[in-house]
C-alpha cells in the first residue's frame, strides 16, 4: 500500500487508541499490528513527532516485570487533532465506498 | 539481526541529530526489545517486526529537518526591520549600478532588431527598384545584382532578427534570475 497513505492511517490509529487511555509504546505497536500489517518500528518516530507537535506528553510508570515504561498521554491539542482526522477519515471512506459500491449515472 | 546490532545500526544511521536526541530515540527501541524479550520473543523476531533500522532512522531525520526548516523560516519572517534595510540597500544598488547598464543592454537589443528589420525591408525595397541611396552614384542596378542584394539583405535581416530574439530570450532569463536572486536576498 502507498506509504504516505499508510502513515496517515497509522497516525489516526495511534491517536484513536490514545484517546481512550494512556499506552506505552510496545502496547500500541502490539495492538495495531494485530490488525494492520506495519513495520512496527515506524510507530516510534510517529510518537516522537506527536510529542514535538504537542499532541502527547510522556511519563514513566513502574511495571511489575522489569524497568519503568514510557507512557504516552493525549493532550487537548492531540484530542482536537484526532477529532479532525477522524472526520476527514469518515468522509474519505464514505467517498471511496460510494465509488466502489455506488451506481453510475448513465449518460447519453 | 540481534538486539545490539540493531541498536548500533539505528544509532549510526541517526548521525546528524544531537547526541541527546539519539540516546533518547535508542532508549525507546531498547525498551521495545526488553518488553518483547520478556514476552518470549527472540531478538531476531523483534528486529524483523520493527523493520530496517536505516528506514526508521530516515523517518527521524526527515521529521527533524522539517522542524528545523520551519524554525528558520519563522525566525527570518519575524525580522522585519532587517528586511526593510536590505530592501532599501538592494533598491539603491539596483538604481545606481544595475539600472544604467540594463537600459543600455535593452537599447542595444532594440538596435539589433532595428538593423534586422531595416535590412529586411531594404532587401524588398531593392527588388522593387527603389534607388539604392548608399551606392546611388552607380545608378540603375542590373536586375540580377538587385535580386542578389535583395536576397542577401533579406537573409541577413532575418538572421539578425533571429539573433535579436535569441539575445532577448537570454536577457529575459537573466532578468528573471536576477529578480529571483533579489527576492532570495530579501527573504534570506
Amino acid at each position: 500500500m502507498n506509504i504516505q497513505f499508510k502513515k496517515g492511517v497509522l497516525e489516526l490509529c495511534v491517536l484513536s487508541l490514545l484517546n481512550r487511555r494512556d499506552f506505552y509504546g510496545y502496547e500500541l505497536v502490539e495492538h495495531i499490528s494485530k490488525y494492520i500489517n506495519i513495520s512496527e518500528g515506524t510507530i516510534y518516530p510517529l510518537l516522537r513527532r506527536f510529542r514535538t507537535e504537542g499532541y502527547v506528553t510522556n511519563y514513566l510508570k513502574e511495571s511489575q516485570e522489569g524497568p519503568p515504561r514510557k507512557y504516552y498521554k493525549l493532550t487537548s491539542t492531540g484530542e482536537e487533532a484526532f477529532e479532525e482526522l477522524e472526520i476527514e477519515w469518515e468522509s474519505f471512506i464514505d467517498g471511496v465506498n460510494n465509488i466502489l459500491r455506488g451506481e453510475l449515472d448513465e449518460q447519453g | 539481526m540481534n538486539k545490539d546490532d540493531y541498536l548500533k545500526q539505528l544509532r549510526n544511521n541517526l548521525y546528524g541529530l544531537s547526541q541527546e536526541e539519539i540516546n533518547d530515540i535508542v532508549l525507546d527501541y531498547e525498551e521495545h526489545f526488553q518488553i518483547g524479550l520478556s514476552k518470549g520473543k527472540s531478538q531476531e523476531e523483534i528486529s524483523n517486526e520493527l523493520g530496517s533500522p536505516r528506514d526508521i532512522a530516515k523517518n527521524y531525520i526527515n521529521q527533524s529537518s522539517g522542524a528545523y526548516r520551519e524554525e528558520i523560516i519563522t525566525v527570518r519572517h519575524n525580522d522585519t526591520a532587517w528586511k526593510f534595510v536590505l530592501l532599501i540597500l538592494l533598491g539603491l544598488f539596483n538604481l545606481v549600478i544595475v539600472l544604467g547598464p540594463y537600459i543600455g543592454l535593452v537599447g542595444i537589443l532594440l538596435g539589433i532588431f532595428g538593423l534586422g528589420v531595416g535590412l529586411f525591408f531594404a532587401g524588398i525595397g531593392i527588388l522593387f527598384g527603389v534607388p539604392f541611396v548608399a551606392i546611388g552614384s552607380i545608378g540603375q542596378l542590373h536586375i540580377l545584382t538587385a535580386i542578389g542584394f535583395c536576397i542577401g539583405f533579406i537573409g541577413l535581416g532575418i538572421l539578425i532578427v533571429l539573433l535579436g530574439v535569441y539575445l532577448a530570450k537570454l536577457l529575459y532569463r537573466l532578468t528573471v534570475k536576477y529578480i529571483k536572486w533579489n527576492i532570495g536576498i530579501i527573504n534570506g
